[in-house]
C-alpha cells in the first residue's frame, strides 16, 4: 500500500488476548515475569495484525500497559493507596484511582519501556500514548500531604510527564499521544469550566517545556472515555471543550467523532478553533460501537469532515483505544483490526477523492 | 460517599492543584524570560561567529571554482561586505612587473573598477603603502588616521574602521585587501579578515598559474595544427579565439574571418543558439555546466548555412587568468549514416523478430528453438503449456531437460531430437509411441518434427523443435487400431478360454499393465478367474497366489463382483491408501495391495445379449498411468466385442459338444445295429447249418440229437435277443405296460437262481443269496421284475471269472426293499460308469467283446426299476474290481402271487444243403470261437470231402497254420482277445507260405464296410452270417483257385 496522502493513525488499545487476561488474573501479579512470554506473544501478534491492517502507524496495543491508560506509571507505588476518586461510566460501572498517600511523586514506570520491547517487531513506525499530567494530578488527595505541598507534587508531576515524554521522543516514537479523556469528565464535574482550565494550564506548562518542532510529534487525544462500551462523558457537549482544547500547545489533537452524534456540528467548532500548525485527526470508526464500519462509510466521513476542517490540517484516527482497560473484553481483537483495516481502506479512499497533503 | 460526594472532593481537588498551576507557571514564566535574554547574547555571539565563519566559506568556495579572477575577487569582496559589516571592500592585485596595483574588485560604497584608485603605484596612497611595507593597517579612527588623504570623505560616509592587508605569497606580494566599516571592528572581525587575505592571495596565484600554464598549452599544441577534428577556442564571452585547420575546413569559414567573432553566431543552428548562450552564463555565473566535459551530439552550420552532424566537447579552461573554453567539433556525418542504416537494419531486423515471435505465439502448435549446444533459447505459450515450463526458467537450460521424451511403451528416454538434428543435420520426425513428460508429470503423446537452425552461410546455429498435443488423435487411432486388431483376434477363435486368454493379452499394455478376465460359473453364483497377463509375466503366478489367499468375496460391494452383479463399469482414477486398507483383509494382505503399485484400476462388464457374462478388470501398476472416462468408455466397447467373442466360442462349444454327442449317440446306435446283426446271425447261423444238414440226411444219426439241441438253444437266445429288442422298442415308444400285482422278490430271486444256477456253477462261481426276513412282497409285475433280477444276475455271471464270486441280497431299507447283486468280476472302467445304464451303450463295442448279447438289458432294467417308482445304480471300484448293482424298490402295502413269464420260442424253416465232394483233400482250418458255428462249418466241409481242423481262438489259429499249412483258412471276425482282423494280418506276415493261403472271413458283421474292412485286412472273400452250406462250399472251392500249390 503506498502512503496515504491524508495521515491516519490509532489511538493505542488493542483488546488483550483472553489468555493473557486469565494467566493475569491467575498469577495476580501483572508484573509477574513467568508472563513475560505471553506478554511477547501478544506484542508481537498485535503488531502483525496491526501492521497486516495496511496501518501506517501503529501501536503494541497497550497490551503490557497495567492497569490502564490513566494508571499504568503509578501502578504499584508504595507510596499510594488505592483509594482514589471513582471515574464513574455511562453503564453504572465505575474505575478508582490511586491516590497519593506521601511524597515525593514519581512514576512507577516510563511508557517507553514499551517500545523497548515493541519496536523490535515493528516495521512500521510506531506511536506511544501516555496520560496526561493533568489526570495524574488528581491523585494528590484533598488535605495537604504533611511534608509534601502541593507544588512540590506539580513540580514532581510536570518533571515526571517531561521525562515520560522525552525518553519515548528519543526512542524514535513516530509520534506521543497525550491522553486527555478527563478534559470532557473535567466540564461534567465542574460546569463552570475552571477545572478544565486548570488542565488546560497544567498541560501546557508540561508542553512548553519542548521545542515547536518536538511538540509536531506531540498530540493530545481526548474522548468521552470508553470503557465496557461505555463513556463517561459522552454528554458533554463538544463545544464546551474543543475551544481551550485547541489552546494547549500539542501539534496534534485527535478527537472522537465517529461515535458523535451530531458531527457535522462538531467538525465546525473544530474548524472554527483549529489553529494554523495543528492537525486534528478525526475518529472515523467508534470502538464502543459493535458493527465495523466500511471503508466507504468512512471515507464518507472524512470527506465529510473535509468539507469544514482543512484537508492540509485533517488527519484520522480512531474514535477511542478499543481496550483502555487491560481487563475490557467488550470487543473482541478481530474487531478491532477490522476496525482499523476500514479506517486504514477510507482514509485511502477518501484520499484519492479530495486529496491532502503527505503525513 | 456517594456520587455527588466523590465529584465535589474531585472538584475541591482540581482547584487546589489549580493554584499550584499556577505558581508553577508563574515561576515557569520567569525562567522563560531569563532563558531568553540569555539566549539572546548567546544568538549574538553566534551570529557573528556564523558570520565570520561563512565569510571564510564564501571565500574559500569562491577560489575552489573556475570563475574568472575578476569574478572571484568581486565575490571576495562582497563576501567582505556581507559578513563584516564592511561599508566597502576592494582588491587589487599587483602587475607582472610588481610596481603597479590594478584594482580588480569593488564592493560596497563603489563597485567601480575605475577612478583614482583603479592603478595605485606600490607605495602610493595607504594601499600602496600596505604593499610596499607588506604589513596591515588596521584602525578604528579613520577620520584621524593620517594616512586616510580624504577625511571629509570618511565623515562623510559616517566611516570608523579601516584594515588592510597585504596578500602575500611566500612573501611574493599578489595584491592587497582592504576595507572601511562604520562600526568599529572588533579583533575577531580582523582575524577573519586576516585569514580571508591568505586564502585570497592563495586563489589570486593560482589562478595566475593555471591561465599561464593553459595559454602555453593551447598555443604551443600541434595537435591544435594537425587534428583531424575542429578545435574552436573561446573566451568568455563566446568570441572565437582559436581555429584550427580542421574546422576551417569542415566549417569553411578561414581562421582570420571568425576570430573575435561570436561563436554561436557562425556555427550553432539558431534553434540551439540561444540555449548555448545561457549555457554559457549559467556556467559562468554558477560554475555548473550540463554538456562541460561530456560529448554530446548537435548539428553545427557551415559558412554556406548547411548544417551537419557534429559530436562535440567542450572543455573549460583559464587563460591568463579568464575564462575561455575549447570546444572539439567531429563531423559524424558518415557515423550517422552508417547508424541510420543500421538502425533501419536493425528495426527491420526487429519487426522480423517481433512478427515471428508473434506468429510463433499465435500458432496453435508448441514451438521450442535452441542453440547449437541444444540449450533452450525460446519457447512459445503452447510449448510453456505442453512443457509445464515457463520461458523464463527454460531458458538456458538443456532441451533435454525441458523436452523430455520417453518411448509410450518402454516408459525409457528417447534421445533428444536436438541431438538428431544437429548429428545428422536434417529434419527429423519423433518416432512413434512418442511421449513428452511435463514438468508437472504428465504425459503427452506428441507428433513433432526438428530441424536444423542455419545462419546465412548454412552453419547449423541451433534447432527448432515443432509439435503438438496428439493425446486426442493417437487415444483415438490407438483405440481404433486396438479394436481393428483385436475384435478379428478375438473372433478368430472358438475356444472360450482361449479366447478369454487371448483377451487378457490383447489388453496388455495397451489398456493395463496388469488384466485379469473373471467369469460367472454355470451355477451364476461363483466367479471363476479364466486368465490373467502381466506385462511383467513373472508376477503372473505370484498374483494367482495372492488370489489364492485372498479370495474375492462373491458379495463384495465393489470390484468385480459388484461389476458383474450390476453390469456398471467401475473406475477409480486413482487408488489412494485409503481404498487399499478398505480392500484388505488383513495387515498382510495391505501389505502385499500396496506392494503392487496400483495407480488405476478399473473394471467393466462382459455384457451380452442382456447377461453378464463376467468381467475385465484393468490395472495399472508401475507404470504411473491412470484410466480416464475415456478409457472406460473405449475398455466397455473393447469388453462389448470381447463378450460377442465369447458367447461365439460358448455357442461354437455347445454345438460341438452337441455334435459329440449325436455321433457318440449315432456311433452307439451303429455299433448297436453290428451287435444285433451279430447277435442274431449267430444263433441262426448255427440253426440253419443244423437244420438243412438234418434236412439233407447226411449227418450220421448219433448225431442228431446234438443237432437239434443246438438248434433249439440258439432258437432260445435268439428269442431271448428279439425280446430284448421288443422291450427297447416298446419303452422308446412308452409302450411297455406293467401288470402289476403284489409281487415277493424273495421268491423272484430263487427262480432267477434257479435258472442260472448251471450257469454259475460251470464257471464254479459261488452264488450267495441273502434274503431278508423283513423282504416284504412289493407291488409290481413279476415278471419285468424277475427280468431285471435276472439281467443283473446273468450279467454278473458272464463278467464274472471262473471261481469268482457272486452275491445277491434282498433286504429292506426304510420304504424300499434293496436288491443288489456284487460280484467279484471285470469290475466297470470310471469313465464308463455313466453310461452303463444307456442303450446301445457297452463297454466293450469293439469286435473285440468278450461277451455277447446286445447291450440292452440294464437299460431295459433300468426301465422298468422306474416303472415302479424304483431306482437303480451301480457302483464299481474300477476294472478288475468287481461291481456292486443296487435296486431299491418301494414297499408296497398289498401282494399278490407272483408268476413267471416263459420265454417264447421261435421256430424257423430249414434251407436244404446238398454236398458236393469237390472239395476232396482240400486242407481247410476254421477258426471261431463260437463252437457251434465252428462244428458246424466242420461238419459242412467235412461233408464235402475237406480235411477241416478248427481252432477257437487266434493264437490257437495260428499255431495250427504253423503246424498244418491248410489250403485254406475260414474265420470269424468277431473273437474274444484277438479278432479275424489280426489273425490275417499275422498270418499273412509269417511268410511266403502262409502269406499265400486263401483266406476268407465269415462274420456275422454284415455291413458294406465290415466286408470293406475285412477285405483290407487281407481276407480275400467276404462271408456274412448265416451262410448257407453251399454257399459256404462255393466260398471256400473258390479259394482254392487262389491256392499256391505245394
Amino acid at each position: 500500500m503506498g502512503q496515504l496522502s491524508i495521515p491516519t493513525e490509532p489511538i493505542g488499545s488493542i483488546p488483550r488476548p483472553l489468555r493473557l487476561i486469565e494467566e493475569i488474573a491467575a498469577k495476580g501479579d501483572a508484573s509477574d515475569p513467568r508472563l513475560d512470554a505471553l506478554y511477547d506473544d501478544a506484542i508481537r501478534d498485535t503488531i502483525a495484525r496491526f501492521e497486516a491492517t495496511g496501518s501506517p502507524v501503529i501501536t503494541d496495543g497497550e497490551q503490557r500497559k497495567y492497569h490502564n491508560f490513566w494508571t499504568y506509571c503509578v501502578h504499584g507505588l508504595t507510596n499510594t493507596t488505592p483509594d482514589g476518586f471513582k471515574i464513574p461510566f455511562a453503564a453504572g460501572h465505575t474505575r478508582r484511582m490511586p491516590q497519593l498517600a506521601r511524597g515525593p511523586f514519581r512514576y512507577k514506570r516510563y511508557a517507553d519501556s514499551f517500545l523497548d520491547v515493541a519496536m523490535p517487531y515493528a516495521h512500521v513506525p510506531m506511536k506511544q500514548a501516555i496520560i496526561s499530567a493533568s489526570a495524574l494530578s488528581l491523585m494528590y488527595p484533598a488535605e495537604a500531604i504533611p511534608g509534601y505541598s502541593r507544588e512540590e507534587f506539580i513540580d514532581d508531576l510536570l518533571r515526571e510527564h517531561e521525562t515520560e515524554i522525552r525518553r519515548c521522543l528519543a526512542k524514535g516514537a513516530h509520534k506521543v499521544q497525550i491522553d486527555f479523556t478527563e478534559g470532557r469528565l473535567a466540564i461534567k464535574i465542574d460546569p463552570t469550566g475552571k477545572l478544565l482550565n486548570s488542565f488546560i494550564e497544567l498541560n501546557n506548562l508540561a508542553l512548553s517545556r519542548f521545542t515547536a518542532e518536538e511538540r509536531q510529534r506531540i498530540g493530545v487525544h481526548t474522548c468521552p472515555g470508553g470503557d465496557r462500551d461505555s463513556t463517561h462523558s459522552a454528554e458533554i457537549d463538544y463545544a464546551e471543550l474543543l475551544p481551550c482544547l485547541f489552546e494547549l500547545q500539542a501539534g496534534n489533537f485527535y478527537v472522537a467523532l465517529a461515535g458523535e452524534t451530531d458531527r457535522v456540528r462538531v467538525q465546525k467548532i473544530i474548524a472554527n478553533y483549529l489553529k494554523p500548525g495543528q492537525r486534528v485527526f478525526v475518529g472515523v470508526v467508534a470502538p464502543i460501537d459493535p458493527r465495523i464500519e466500511s471503508p466507504q462509510e468512512v471515507c464518507d466521513r472524512i470527506v465529510d469532515a473535509a468539507k469544514y476542517i482543512n484537508a492540509d490540517q485533517l488527519g484520522t484516527t480512531d474514535d477511542c483505544g478499543f481496550s483502555p482497560f487491560s481487563d475490557d473484553t467488550s470487543t473482541s481483537r478481530d474487531a478491532a483490526f477490522e476496525k482499523i483495516r476500514a479506517r486504514v481502506l477510507g482514509t485511502e479512499l477518501a484520499a484519492q477523492r479530495i486529496g491532502g497533503t503527505p503525513p | 460517599m456517594n456520587a455527588d460526594d466523590e465529584e465535589e472532593l474531585l472538584r475541591s481537588v482540581a482547584l487546589q492543584n489549580a493554584s499550584a498551576i499556577l505558581f508553577a507557571r508563574k515561576r515557569a514564566e520567569q525562567d522563560l524570560v531569563e532563558a531568553k535574554e540569555r539566549a539572546e547574547r548567546l544568538a549574538a555571539e553566534l551570529r557573528a561567529a556564523v558570520r565570520i565563519a561563512q565569510l571564510g566559506a564564501d571565500v574559500a568556495k569562491a577560489l575552489t571554482g573556475i570563475e574568472p579572477m575578476a569574478d572571484l575577487l568581486r565575490t571576495c569582496v562582497e563576501a567582505i561586505v556581507r559578513h563584516v559589516d564592511a561599508a566597502l571592500a576592494r582588491i587589487w592585485t599587483v602587475t607582472s612587473d610588481g610596481d603597479v596595483l590594478e584594482l580588480r574588485a569593488s564592493a560596497g560604497l563603489y563597485t567601480h573598477l575605475n577612478g583614482p584608485h583603479a592603478r595605485v603605484p606600490v607605495g602610493a596612497f595607504k594601499i600602496g603603502r600596505i604593499a610596499e611595507e607588506r604589513a596591515p593597517h588596521l584602525t578604528n579612527d579613520v577620520q584621524h588616521d593620517p594616512r586616510v588623504s580624504d577625511k571629509a570623505w570618511a565623515v562623510r560616509e559616517g566611516l570608523t574602521g579601516f584594515a588592510g592587508y597585504p596578500l602575500l605569497v611566500q612573501d611574493r606580494l599578489v595584491g592587497v585587501v582592504a576595507m572601511f566599516s562604520r562600526a568599529a571592528l572588533t579583533p575577531e572581525s580582523l582575524d577573519a579578515l586576516a585569514s580571508v587575505a591568505d586564502i585570497v592571495a592563495l586563489g589570486i596565484e593560482r589562478r595566475r598559474a593555471d591561465a599561464l600554464r593553459a595559454d602555453t598549452e593551447l598555443r604551443k599544441s600541434s595537435i591544435l595544427e594537425a587534428a583531424m577534428d575542429c578545435i574552436i577556442a573561446i573566451d568568455s564571452d563566446g568570441c572565437i579565439t582559436e581555429f584550427n585547420p580542421a574546422a576551417e575546413q569542415q566549417l569553411q569559414y578561414k581562421r582570420e574571418d571568425v576570430l573575435g567573432k561570436e561563436m554561436a553566431a557562425l556555427i550553432i543552428p539558431p534553434a540551439h543558439r540561444e540555449r548555448h548562450r545561457e549555457g554559457m552564463k549559467r556556467y559562468i555565473a554558477t560554475g555548473q555546466g550540463v554538456v562541460l566535459g561530456r560529448r554530446i551530439e548537435i548539428s553545427a552550420l557551415r559558412a554556406d548555412g548547411s548544417e551537419f552532424p557534429v559530436e562535440l566537447s567542450i572543455m573549460p579552461m583559464t587563460v591568463g587568468g579568464s575564462l575561455a573554453f575549447t570546444g572539439y567539433l567531429r563531423d559524424i556525418t558518415d557515423r550517422r549514416t552508417a547508424e541510420a542504416e543500421r538502425a533501419e537494419l536493425l528495426a527491420r531486423e526487429q519487426m522480423a523478430q517481433a512478427s515471428l515471435a508473434t506468429t510463433l505465439k499465435s500458432i496453435g502448435d508448441a514451438v521450442i528453438s535452441t542453440d547449437q549446444n541444444a540449450v533452450v533459447t525460446f519457447m512459445n505459450p503452447v510449448a510453456e503449456a505442453l512443457t509445464g515450463w515457463s520461458l523464463q526458467d527454460a531458458l538456458g537450460r538443456p532441451l533435454r531437460e525441458v523436452f523430455r521424451i520417453v518411448d509410450d511403451r518402454t516408459r525409457k528416454e528417447v534421445e533428444s531430437p536436438a541431438d538428431q538434428v544437429l548429428r545428422d543435420g536434417a529434419v527429423v520426425g519423433l518416432a512413434s509411441h512418442t511421449v513428452l513428460l511435463s514438468r508437472d508429470g504428465r504425459t503427452i503423446p506428441i507428433d513433432d518434427s526438428g530441424a536444423p537452425i542455419r545462419d546465412e552461410q548454412g552453419t547449423p546455429t541451433g534447432v527448432v523443435l515443432v509439435f503438438r498435443d496428439v493425446t486426442q488423435q493417437k487415444a483415438a487411432a490407438d483405440r481404433k487400431e486396438f479394436l481393428t486388431e483385436a475384435t478379428p483376434a478375438l473372433a478368430s477363435v472358438l475356444d472360450v478360454r482361449w479366447t478369454l486368454s487371448r483377451l487378457a493379452q490383447l489388453a496388455v499394455p495397451k489398456l493395463a499393465d496388469w488384466c485379469a478376465v473373471d467369469m460367472l460359473a454355470d451355477d451364476g453364483v461363483r466367479i471363476e478367474q479364466v486368465a490373467v497377463a502381466h506385462v511383467d509375466p513373472t508376477k503372473i503366478a505370484w498374483a494367482e497366489s495372492v488370489r489364492q489367499k485372498y479370495p474375492v468375496a462373491p458379495d463384495a460391494k465393489w470390484g468385480t463382483p459388484n461389476v458383474i452383479r450390476t453390469g456398471q463399469s467401475e473406475i477409480h482414477p486413482d487408488v489412494p491408501d485409503e481404498l487399499l486398507a478398505a480392500s484388505a483383509v488383513d495387515a498382510e494382505h495391505l501389505r502385499i495391495l500396496r506392494e503392487l503399485h496400483v495407480s488405476s484400476a478399473m473394471t467393466v462388464p462382459l455384457l451380452v445379449r442382456g447377461r453378464v457374462l463376467g468381467a475385465i478388470t484393468l490395472i495399472f501398476t508401475d507404470s504411473g498411468r491412470h484410466h480416464t472416462n475415456d478409457d472406460r468408455e473405449f475398455a466397455e466397447e473393447f469388453a462389448r466385442r470381447a463378450a460377442i467373442a465369447v458367447d461365439n466360442a460358448r455357442l461354437y462349444e455347445s454345438e460341438q459338444s452337441a455334435r459329440r454327442n449325436a455321433d457318440v449317440a449315432n456311433r452307439a446306435k451303429d455299433d448297436f445295429l453290428a451287435t444285433v446283426s451279430h447277435e442274431l446271425r449267430t444263433p441262426l447261423n448255427a440253426m440253419l447249418g443244423w437244420t438243412r444238414m438234418l434236412r439233407t440226411g447226411v449227418l450220421a444219426p448219433e448225431k442228431h440229437n446234438r443237432a437239434l439241441e443246438t438248434i433249439e438253444r440258439n432258437a432260445v437266445t435268439q428269442a431271448q435277443l428279439i425280446e430284448d429288442l421288443l422291450d427297447v422298442s416298446r419303452i422308446i415308444s412308452g409302450k411297455l405296460l406293467l401288470d402289476v400285482q403284489s409281487v415277493d422278490l424273495a421268491r423272484i430271486v430263487e427262480h432267477a437262481i434257479d435258472a442260472l444256477r448251471l450257469a454259475s456253477e460251470a464257471k464254479k462261481i459261488a452264488l450267495v443269496t441273502r434274503v431278508s426276513d423283513d423282504a416284504t412282497p412289493i407291488m409290481g409285475d413279476p415278471h419285468r421284475l424277475q427280468q431285471v433280477v435276472w439281467n443283473l444276475l446273468s450279467n454278473a455271471i458272464k463278467f464274472t471269472p471262473e471261481s469268482g464270486h457272486i452275491e445277491l441280497t434282498v433286504e429292506r431299507v426304510g420304504a424300499t426293499l434293496k436288491v443288489a447283486v456284487t460280484d467279484s468280476g471285470r469290475g466297470i472302467a470310471a469313465d464308463f460308469l455313466p453310461h452303463v445304464f444307456e442303450r446301445f451303450r457297452q463297454a466293450d463295442g469293439a469286435t473285440t467283446r468278450s461277451y455277447g448279447g446286445l447291450g440292452l438289458g440294464l437299460a431295459i432294467s433300468r426301465h422298468i426299476v422306474e416303472l415302479h417308482g424304483g431306482s437303480i445304480a451301480v457302483h464299481s471300484e474300477g476294472e478288475g474290481r468287481g461291481a456292486t448293482f443296487t435296486v431299491l424298490l418301494p414297499i408296497s402295502p398289498s401282494q399278490r402271487a407272483d408268476g413267471t413269464a416263459s420265454r417264447a420260442m421261435t421256430d424257423g424253416s430249414a434251407h436244404l444243403f446238398d454236398p458236393r465232394p469237390e472239395l476232396q483233400g482240400l486242407r481247410v482250418l476254421v477258426v471261431d470261437d463260437d463252437v457251434d458255428a465252428r462244428e458246424l462249418i466242420v461238419a459242412v466241409l467235412q461233408r464235402c470231402g475237406s480235411i477241416v481242423n478248427s481252432a477257437g481262438s487266434v493264437p490257437e489259429a495260428l499255431e495250427k497254420i504253423s503246424l498244418l499249412r491248410p489250403d485254406v483258412l475260414v474265420s470269424d471276425i468277431g473273437m474274444p482277445g484277438e479278432d479275424g482282423y489280426s489273425l490275417i494280418r499275422k498270418v499273412r506276415a509269417l511268410g511266403p507260405d502262409a502269406a499265400s493261403i486263401p483266406a476268407a472271413a465269415l462274420t456275422a458283421y454284415a455291413r458294406a464296410e465290415d466286408r470293406r474292412k475285412a477285405l483290407d485286412a487281407g481276407f480275400m472273400m467276404h462271408i456274412p452270417k448265416p451262410v448257407e452250406p453251399a454257399e459256404l462250399v462255393a466260398v471256400v472251392a473258390n479259394l482254392t483257385r487262389f491256392a499256391v500249390r505245394r
